[in-house]
Order: structure tokens, then C-alpha cells, then sequence
């Protein structure tokens, strides 16, 4: 019977860990569960952590739980494990070869470092375009978010607060923006800006929040926004702070606000 | 140029679906519902001239589609729903806000501020309507059934 919990925590640690809803690593963790014998389960998932409660039909009840210090959005591993709990329930796979597979999944590398920054990169470089920008400015949009998507992949593999990370990127896209409009005044800032902090802002965040709240569950939605709105606080600061001593050295330079 | 803006979002949203890792199958699917997104967007931007209606029918869309995909390919909500809604964050708003509080413009802080709730809540009310209008249409299909048993 602990086998059975273990692989099924283990399947609920891997999608809360990488940026599922907490109803979402309910329902998984419950599906995985259903072929036992058990009078009753229990399964709660809270932002940061995850308790499996269950009955033995002898009566002797058996808990686990699992403190999730970190979470990231990894959609490949989502899929993947969801796929896993899947087989494990229509008893395709054992529980030895589940946790085999699930291991594998929560070791397996998606994309190589330097393409995930290169990507982010084109990301700003075609929103430009498609927000209505020139070349020239999705050319350098390109260039300037190049070292701080680098910077963000880099503090996040290093453990460093999400705050923190948030204020150092939001500040270097700021730095770099700003040099580049004062090489050229003639750069559409607004929809280079548009889609440079799109990749900052927590927006994904805020809307797992709401959706979590709307499932009813206020506790994981309420620490959920809070980090949406502490990203947003981190990137305001960053970015608020660059401006400022900019703008009380040149007096708004190239920026008429 | 509509269709050159279309298209660069959806190559956009390819790109963003590497940094969120998401998986090679799905990069494509992803570059199709960001275009549809901001096709949308765009065009009822046109028909209504009023941008919160635009982007509750653009998100509401993109709500039913990643629904049928989850149901069609099994996969999270989120791996197609994230991708999709992606440009329509509010992310120059955020931009204004955080200029306005540099420059003490209280009026440009309130109404960037205002302006970013609206869109966020916005896009969650449209995903909120899509689900449930899934969910009923399934609880009447079963209904159905059971009836015919």
C-alpha cells in the first residue's frame, strides 16, 4: 500500500512542481489511486505542499505529504506525467515502472540552456513585429533581452528568489532599452517594451491564481497571487529604479513623457 | 500587414512555448492558437472598437479550443491555454504603470492599474464561462444517455 502512495505522490509532487493547478494534481493523484482497496481517501494540495490521507479497508489509516519548495512551468513534463498517471490507472504500467518513468521525466532535460534563452529572445523579437514594430526595433529588441533572458534562466537554475531575479531582469532590459533609444530616438519603445515585459510579467501567474480561487481552493489562490504580485513588484522596482536614475540625470533625455 | 502581425505572433508564442518547455509536438499547435488569438483580436477589435469585448472573445475562443485539444490529445488545460492567452496579457499597461510611478502621474498609475485588472479579469471570467458551458453541455449529453438507458 505504500508503494502505491509513494508513486502517487510522486506523480502529484511532479505537476504541482512544475506549474499545474492544485485540482489538477487532485484529480491525478485520485485517479491513481482508484484501483485500491481503501474505504476512504483524502487528498489535499496547497501551493507548497501535498497530503494524501487514506483508509486501509482494516481500518488503519496511512498518511503522506510532501513540502514542494519550488515551482517552474515545464509543459513537456505536465503532459508527460499526466500520460504516466494515465497508463498507471488502466494498470498498463507497474507501479516499479511508473516511478522508473516518473524519475525519468523529472530528470529529462526539454531544451538545452542556450536555446531556451535564444528562444525567449526571438519570442520579443517576433511579438515586436507582430505588435506593429519595425525591423530595426525587433532587430534590437532581439539583442537587448538576449543577456537578461540569459540572466533569468541562469538565477533560476541557481536557487535565487523569483523577487530577486525579477528586479535584476526588469532593471537589465531597462538598461539596455535605454541605450538603445538613445543610440536611435526613432525606435518604437512602446511595442519594443510590450514585448519585452511580456516575458517578465506575471500574467500566468495572476490567471492560475483566479482560476485556482475559482475552483474553490483560496488558500493555494491567494499565496499564488501574491506571488504574481510580488514578480510584479520585483520587475516594477527593477524597472522603475533604472528609469528614475535616468530620468533625474538626463531630465527624460530621449523620453518625452 | 494584418497577416504579417498574425503571423509573428504565432512564431512568437513558438518561442515563448520553448522557454515554457513545452513539448516539440505541441510548438506548432501553440504558433497556430496564439495567431488564432490575436486574429481575433484584432479583427472584433475592428467590428466593436471596444478592446476589453476583443479580448473576452479572443480568450473565450482560445478557452473552447484548448479545451477540445486537452479532451482530444489528453494533456493538461494549461499546455495549450498558457500559449494561447499570452498575447493578450497586459504587459505595456504594466509598462505605464510602472513609468507613471516614476514620474509621480498618480492618474497614470490608476488608470494603467484599472486598465490591467480589467484585462486579467477579463480573460479569467471568459475562461471561467468556457468551462462551465463545457461542463453543462457534458452533464446534459449524460443526462441524455442515462435517460435513453
Amino acid at each position: 500500500m505504500n508503494d502505491e502512495l509513494k508513486v502517487a505522490l510522486r506523480a502529484g509532487e511532479l505537476m504541482l512542481r512544475n506549474g499545474s493547478e492544485t485540482s489538477r494534481v487532485q484529480y491525478i493523484i485520485k485517479k491513481m489511486l482508484k484501483n485500491l482497496e481503501i474505504t476512504s481517501k483524502n487528498v489535499i494540495v496547497i501551493g507548497t505542499a501535498i497530503i494524501i490521507s487514506i483508509e486501509q479497508s482494516n481500518g488503519v489509516p496511512i498518511t503522506i505529504s510532501k513540502s514542494i519548495d519550488r515551482r517552474n512551468n515545464n509543459l513537456q513534463k505536465l503532459s508527460l506525467v499526466t500520460k504516466v498517471a494515465d497508463d498507471y490507472s488502466k494498470n498498463k504500467i507497474n507501479i516499479s515502472e511508473t516511478m522508473e518513468k516518473l524519475n525519468i521525466i523529472d530528470t529529462t532535460v526539454t531544451y538545452p540552456f542556450w536555446l531556451r534563452v535564444v528562444g525567449t529572445s526571438l519570442a520579443t523579437f517576433s511579438f515586436t513585429l507582430g505588435f506593429g514594430g519595425s525591423i530595426i526595433g525587433a532587430i534590437s529588441i532581439f539583442f537587448i533581452t538576449l543577456f537578461p533572458a540569459y540572466f533569468i534562466q541562469l538565477l533560476f537554475k541557481k536557487n535565487v528568489p523569483y523577487f530577486m531575479s525579477n528586479i535584476l531582469a526588469g532593471a537589465l532590459i531597462s538598461i539596455f532599452s535605454l541605450i538603445a533609444f538613445t543610440i536611435n530616438p526613432l525606435l518604437q519603445y512602446d511595442k519594443m517594451i510590450a514585448s519585452a515585459i511580456i516575458i517578465l510579467t506575471p500574467g500566468i501567474a495572476a490567471i492560475t491564481a483566479i482560476r485556482d480561487v475559482v475552483n474553490g481552493d483560496f488558500i493555494t489562490g491567494a499565496s499564488r497571487g501574491m506571488e504574481a504580485l510580488l514578480s510584479a513588484t520585483g520587475l516594477s522596482i527593477g524597472v522603475g529604479f533604472i528609469f528614475a536614475i535616468y530620468i533625474s540625470i538626463t531630465g527624460g533625455g530621449v523620453w518625452q513623457f | 500587414m494584418a497577416i504579417l502581425e498574425i503571423l509573428m505572433i504565432g512564431v512568437g508564442i513558438g518561442f515563448i512555448s520553448i522557454a515554457l518547455e513545452a513539448s516539440k509536438e505541441d510548438l506548432a499547435i501553440n504558433a497556430i492558437l496564439g495567431s488564432i488569438c490575436w486574429a481575433t483580436y484584432l479583427y472584433t477589435s475592428q467590428i466593436f472598437d471596444n478592446r476589453q469585448l476583443s479580448i473576452f472573445i479572443a480568450s473565450f475562443l482560445i478557452s473552447f479550443l484548448a479545451i477540445y485539444l486537452t479532451r482530444r490529445t489528453g494533456k493538461p488545460l494549461q499546455v495549450y491555454l498558457i500559449a494561447g492567452i499570452l498575447p493578450l496579457l497586459p504587459g505595456l499597461n504594466i509598462f505605464y504603470m510602472v513609468l507613471g510611478f516614476v514620474n509621480q502621474d498618480s492618474k497614470s498609475i490608476l488608470e494603467n492599474a484599472n486598465l490591467t485588472i480589467q484585462i486579467l479579469s477579463i480573460i479569467v471570467l471568459s475562461l471561467v464561462f468556457s468551462s462551465s458551458i463545457v461542463r453543462l453541455l457534458q452533464r446534459l449529453k449524460h443526462n441524455r444517455k442515462r435517460s435513453e438507458l
